[in-house]
């Protein structure tokens, strides 16, 4: 531990050192931090992380181009230039350019004799690869398995009960008067960030702290091509998911390196995005634009009231109901699997990286969507962008219950009528928000969601927890029947065993009717 | 064309020093730091408003890498200790260090007040000819006090004790805390 | 070195710490890449695939350490290994409950898993999360993932770890059920009771394999040295650490051991007659 805290003192003592170094050359303001981030980021990264003085090496060269660049392009360029750098670096080496060239200087005649060889592994491999196997016919419902009718009525009512609840409260929402819409509203859309937040951090486990950043270009595109360049509001949807889907797709590809390599650079892009927002003639530096103004309601629907609100409700409801109903698929195991154990759900025919880049660019999308929703909210300025709401989120997932369905609601609830309901300075505001993301890490990680689970299951003790632990495999029950009922699921499991694939899809028609059959016979709905 | 190489490199060696800062600490413990911009800021914050209320501006440059120091260690046990000591692989020192830069951004803020300050240009106005090129002395020194560190730091990584254990808690923790 | 596995037998494979055992099995599952020589899969060569496309061939693979999930049952563990058997599960995952073909596959997939995890004998535990599970079980569990997609050839590491006596024999047995359902099996194991009576008279041929490290110095490299002769003992592959002084354990993954220079025997695997 003492070795720990020497090394932070020592970096402590470095960042010092670097501030009052560049102290006589700006201005001291207490926000500085943040662009001094980026910059420091992105020197490690340059520089690697075999040998930290790389990234000094890093920093010298960071500071050369970005000189060059304020000279030859714009004064203003050495803002986002080191963003467009690190993406270079990172596509080159994941590990940074210097300890790319030391371990390439080791590695050299290696890499030499195996180039041939990997050009050719290469196109061998483009040649293509069989199906997957699919199982053929059904095999016959387990008994242990079917759901009764009457259970699953039962649920259904209880979801039609809660949706139609929902609706209703939507509806009152709609007829409230300004202010309580607003902040309703504003609670929403963070709801949906933090919803789109949880699938790719708690599910996938892909922290990207570049929700602001994607935030921001949502709403900024459309608040700039709508007001200054006059298009279509309706139009501008499709071109902003697009957008920021794109994005996110080159994002993810950085993800073949590691998580933390990710979660950097999403920050810096945070960072970037909103460094540009406040240069930029076109955004209006730090005032801001104002928002357009949603279009109203065709008469015959103007009795539902405010459309906006409409709009960002249903829209919550959508992203909930997406994001549960993959929690309930055959997809959610293997999410989770990519998380915690990559290397089991390769060896399982899954492919990691391809998942990673969808899941990333449609969650990054979605963010776009909801800059679209929140423009209409009013102004839109950098600082309700920046990196400080990309934690705010983080935080909001985090105090409700990471990778819970009801947890990023309850969050973005909790942590956006906070400052409303408790009147406290700004800045202290902050700080309270600092404070309390350290100590939910530390002090509760799993969220409100979790301690309710966990006050319920203490409540309950006669539920599974209690019952009696299953006869292990030391008790000796008769080996015949231990060994029949084991030979029996063998059979079942190999009965069928890969064919050619013609002959299988042409089983698998066929067994398809042979499966609505049964169902019939067992009495399910089609 | 030398001049902005030349000050590109007096101030990537500033960048350098931060990113070096970032890199030991995740060298070291695997655990990086996001609010090491914010001690950055405190430095500056701390010798600004020194140097306003009268004193002399070179005691708010000795105090302020100072208090940054600290900062740095009270971070360590406020952020990051806690998080390891529960998981050793967790990521969850990210948010907590992420916090802990917000909260420090934002209680400079409270305390000194948002507006900037001008600092006072200690070197900056003493200009240097180098194969004519203008730099200022405040550049030289930005580029000597980087080259001086990393020497050090090689050396102490090198050839002390701590540096060699340094090493080791880098490439094994948790058998280097079984070692003590 | 060269190995030939014929189909539907057991092959064992043993050897001392370091010996390259695991790393044969990562390079014949995907997850390393040879620098020379090649690996044929059924007749097709595969090396340089992934251990994605490897799976989709018909290899499964278990690991020394078993990885799974904490917080899902063994049930869900094992859907994980059930992934490429339903169509579509991607697309269809956004409106899962609305779907009747998808409530069809989630009960067909839960029932093939409730199968497998009966078949190895882990039957009893089925909806219990990995965290609250022995370590037996956590094995039993993995193997059960492995099975539950019908495979043609299991790699196994070290599946014995860990276990009790009676889990042991348990395990022999399932393994030779398995076998008698025309599976191919690779076993990597230390306890060479357990492996012996299970692997085939007929064996796989194994020649002098000679070895050569590349340790970034020029002057450690090595060709055709002594070791490396392994005995034929019922179909057991034996492997012998380099007795060098200078042989240094390699801990990163990626890096491999180069084949000496020279030889350039092909690695054949599982010609299988399908």
């Amino acid at each position: 531990m003492t070795v720990a805290t020497i090394t932070f003192a020592i970096s402590g003592l470095l960042a010092g050192i670097a501030g009052v170094l560049i102290a006589p050359r700006t201005f001291a303001n207490p926000y500085l931090g943040g662009t001094f981030n980026t910059f420091g980021f992105v020197s490690m990264m340059i520089g690697g992380t075999e040998n930290p003085a790389f990234a000094m090496a890093g920093g010298v060269l960071l500071g050369v181009l970005a000189e060059g660049a304020n000279t030859y392009i714009n004064s203003q360029a050495s803002d986002w230039f080191p963003f467009v750098i690190l993406v270079l670096v990172l596509l080159v080496s994941p590990k940074g350019i210097f300890s790319l060239i030391a371990a390439a200087l080791g590695q050299l005649p290696l890499l030499i004799k195996q180039f041939p060889l990997y050009l050719q592994r290469t196109r061998e491999r483009v040649a293509s690869i069989e199906r997957p196997i699919a199982v053929g016919r059904a095999d016959e419902a387990s008994p242990l398995l079917a759901n009764p009718l009457a259970d699953r009525l039962t649920r259904y009512a209880l979801i039609a009960a809660i949706v139609i609840a929902y609706l209703v409260a939507t509806y009152l929402i709609a007829w409230a008067d300004l202010q309580g819409q607003g902040l309703i509203l504003v609670a929403a859309i963070y709801a949906i960030l933090a919803i789109y937040l949880d699938a790719t951090a708690g599910v996938l486990g892909l922290y990207s702290l570049g929700v602001g950043g994607f935030f921001a270009i949502g709403a900024y595109l459309t608040t700039i091509l709508s007001t200054i360049y006059g298009m279509n509001l309706f139009l501008l949807i499709p071109i902003v998911v697009v957008t920021t889907g794109l994005l996110g797709v080159i994002g993810a590809a950085l993800l073949r390196v590691s998580g933390l390599h990710f979660a950097i650079t999403t920050f810096i892009f945070t960072l970037v995005i909103t460094v540009l927002a406040t240069d930029l003639q076109i955004t209006n530096g730090m005032q801001g634009l104002l928002g357009p103004n949603f279009p109203d309601l065709r008469d015959s629907l103007a009795s539902l009231g405010s459309p906006i609100v409409w709009c960002v409700m249903l829209t919550l409801l959508v992203v909930t109901f997406v994001v549960w109903s993959v929690r309930r698929s055959l997809l959610y195991p293997v999410l989770l699997a990519i998380r915690d154990a990559e290397s089991f759900a390769e060896a399982a025919g899954v492919r990691p990286g391809p998942v990673k880049i969808l899941i990333f660019a449609l969650a990054s999308a979605a963010i776009g969507f909801a800059g679209w929703l929140f423009c209409f909210l009013g102004v839109v300025s950098p600082s309700q962008f920046s990196w400080s709401v990309s934690l705010n989120v983080l935080i909001m997932i985090l105090i409700g219950g990471i990778n819970t369905t009801p947890g990023p609601i309850f969050g973005a609830a909790f942590v956006s009528m906070f400052p409303v309901l408790v009147h406290i300075n700004p800045w202290l505001q902050q700080v309270l928000y600092g404070v309390l993301s350290i100590s939910v890490v530390t002090i509760v990680p799993e969220g409100a969601v979790g301690v309710a689970k966990r006050a319920w299951a203490r409540l309950q003790p006669t539920l599974s927890r209690g019952v009696r632990p299953p006869a292990a495999l030391d008790a000796a029950p008769a080996r015949e029947t231990e060994g029949a009922v084991e030979r029996d699921s063998l059979v079942r499991l190999f009965r069928r065993r890969a064919r050619t694939p013609r002959l299988r899809r042409r089983l698998r028609r066929s067994s398809n009717v042979a499966t609505s059959h049964s169902d019939m016979g067992q009495g399910r709905p089609f | 064309m030398l001049q902005f190489l030349l000050s590109g490199v007096s101030i990537g060696a500033i960048y350098g020093l931060l990113g070096l800062a970032l890199a030991l600490s995740f060298y070291v413990t695997r655990v990086i730091n996001f609010a090491q911009g914010q001690m950055l800021t405190m430095a500056i914050v701390v010798a600004a408003s020194l140097s306003e209320s009268g004193y002399n501006p070179w005691i708010g440059v000795a105090l302020g890498p100072i208090a940054a120091t600290a900062i740095g260690v009270v971070s360590y046990f406020v952020a990051v200790r806690p998080i390891l000591k529960a998981d050793r692989f967790s990521f969850g020192w990210m948010v907590s260090t992420l916090g802990f830069g917000l909260a420090l951004e934002n209680a400079i803020a409270y305390v000194v007040g948002p507006r900037s300050r001008a600092f006072p240009p200690l070197l900056n106005n003493i200009g240097v000819h180098i194969g004519g090129v203008l730099l200022t002395a405040q550049q030289i020194l930005a580029i000597v006090v980087a080259g001086v560190i990393v020497a050090a730091l090689e050396l102490v990584r090198r050839r002390t004790l701590f540096g060699k254990v340094g090493m080791a808690t880098a490439s094994d923790p948790e058998m280097a805390e079984c070692i003590g | 070195m060269s190995v030939e596995v014929a189909a539907g037998h057991i092959h064992g494979l043993i050897g001392p710490n370091g010996s390259g055992k695991s790393t044969l099995a990562n390079i014949i599952a995907g997850r390393l890449r040879p620098t020379s020589g090649s690996i044929f899969i059924k007749e097709r060569r595969v090396d340089g695939f992934g251990p994605s496309d490897c799976a989709r061939l018909g290899l499964r693979r278990s690991f020394q350490a078993a990885q799974l999930i904490k917080e899902l049952t063994t049930r869900q563990n094992v859907l994980v290994g059930a992934y490429g058997l339903a169509a579509n599960v991607g697309l269809r995952s956004v409106v899962w409950p609305l779907l009747a073909s998808a409530r069809r596959d989630m009960d067909r997939m839960s029932d093939r898993a409730l199968c497998a995890l009966r078949a190895v004998g882990a039957g009893g535990w089925t909806d219990r999360r990995i965290r609250d599970v022995p370590h037996g079980i956590e094995q039993l569990t993995q193997l059960a993932s492995v099975c539950v997609a019908s495979p043609d050839i299991i790699i196994l590491d070290e599946p014995a770890t860990g276990l009790t006596h009676r889990e042991v024999e348990h395990l022999a047995w399932i393994l030779r059920e398995l076998k008698g359902r025309g599976l191919t099996m690779i076993v990597i194991e230390h306890q060479t009771r357990f492996l012996f009576p299970l692997c085939d008279p007929r064996h796989c041929l194994e020649r002098r394999r000679g070895r050569a490290d590349w340790d970034g110095r020029r002057s450690a490299l090595r060709s055709g040295r002594e070791e490396g002769v392994s005995r034929r003992m019922n179909g057991v592959v034996a492997l012998r650490r380099d007795r060098s002084p200078s042989w240094p354990m390699r801990r990163r993954q990626n890096q491999i051991v180069a084949m000496a220079e020279g030889t350039n025997r092909l690695i054949r695997k599982i010609m299988a007659r399908s």
